[in-house]
């Protein structure tokens, strides 16, 4: 908390904050460059604040290190174009196969057809259930029989009226 | 970037030797972008291989609004973490890595222990060292310190390609200094007691 507060009345927040922004846009690992580029409430501030200069050293300091040790790509060179033109042309190759070839586009749209096959089962289910539902029902009778008999109310009658016509 | 345009709008039209050029001028940063993430060059290559395979396959979408390089780097940030999350590489460096322009650029910043049977030993510990002060940071952190670093991307770059907001890629280089120079400074302490 001391350490905190002596921090904030030195200024070191906006001067961190600064430096950073000297460290985005500056390449360099000398400490005396890196010094000559800051602008010059931040060299003041660096001059008279140890922490914080100390900070920037070691910083540049890895930096450096970094750079010597973690090895900065180079080119890969005519060999690896081609290696990766192999797989280009052998992509295109199965691509132009796929489209010449209608059956090899089933795996790929495997997910699809088994989505729209489910919806298709869901309705006809659906369906069938509802022409059921609007249809004759059969119903058993006491002595066993099975009799259809409609729920409508118009057929009931059309039902009665020809077992009228039908009996003498 | 007027030269990318033209060379993605020939390869839009069918042409694999436009397409080739594309891959010849942007191989060396999308290999730097891998490596910077996945830290194994075999890895790298093998990323980098898939994803010019995939840009070749989705070409004809890409409308050009933004740079080429941008998203070919999108796509091999995405690629690499995909990759990573598949294979649950630890992403990690070896001494091989090291090439030998760097171990003789780094034994002659060396004043002392220039002697030959020194060399490896020297080359070695320090690159634990950097290895261990890597280590200990965040996977997105230390692929960002590096694309900085080493690779010479600047703050912008890296927040299209990672596709996040500058201010965050600042605060995070922020972080992961800070966190290096605090590490640097306690192994120092420590090595300085141990003596």
């Amino acid at each position: 908390m001391w350490n905190w507060l002596k921090a904030q009345k030195k200024g070191c927040g906006a001067a961190q904050s600064r430096m950073q922004d000297l460290l985005n846009g500056w390449a360099g690992t000398d400490a005396a460059e890196c010094l000559a580029a800051a602008e010059e409430e931040l060299r003041e501030h660096l001059d008279a604040c140890q922490d914080c200069r100390g900070g920037m050293e070691k910083f540049l300091e890895a930096r450096r290190v970094l750079r010597q040790t973690v090895a900065a790509t180079a080119d890969p060179g005519a060999a690896f174009t081609r290696r990766i033109m192999l797989g280009v042309n052998a992509a295109a190759e199965q691509q132009s196969a796929a489209a010449a070839n209608p059956w090899l586009a089933v795996p790929a749209l495997a997910s699809r057809m088994a989505w729209v096959c489910a919806l298709a089962l869901l309705l006809a289910a659906a369906w069938m259930h509802e022409s059921r539902a609007d249809g004759p029902a059969a119903r058993s009778t006491a002595s066993g029989e099975m009799t259809l008999v409609s729920d409508s109310p118009a057929e009931s009658e059309e039902v009665l009226i020809s077992v009228a016509r039908s009996e003498p | 970037m007027e030269e990318d345009r033209a060379l993605v709008a020939q390869a839009q039209g069918g042409s694999r030797e436009a397409f080739e050029e594309l891959v010849r001028k942007h191989q060396r940063r999308t290999l730097a972008v891998a490596g910077g993430i996945l830290r194994r060059r075999e890895d790298a290559e093998d990323v980098v291989q898939q994803v010019f395979v995939k840009v070749f396959l989705s070409l004809r979408k890409f409308d050009q609004r933004a740079a080429f390089s941008t998203w070919l780097y999108k796509i091999t940030v995405n690629e690499c973490w995909d990759y990573l999350r598949k294979k649950r590489v630890r992403p990690l460096s070896y001494e091989s890595d090291l090439s030998e322009e760097q171990a003789r650029r780094y034994v002659s910043t060396r004043e002392t222990g220039s002697a030959a049977g020194l060399d490896a030993g020297v080359r070695m510990v320090t690159r634990e060292r950097v290895e261990g002060l890597l280590e200990a940071l965040d996977p997105v952190d230390r692929s960002m310190l590096i694309l900085k670093e080493v690779e010479g991307f600047s703050v912008g770059e890296i927040a299209r390609m990672m596709e996040l907001n500058g201010n965050t890629v600042k605060v995070r280089l922020f972080r992961a200094r800070r966190k290096m120079v605090e590490l640097h400074r306690k192994r120092e302490r420590k090595e300085l007691r141990q003596d």
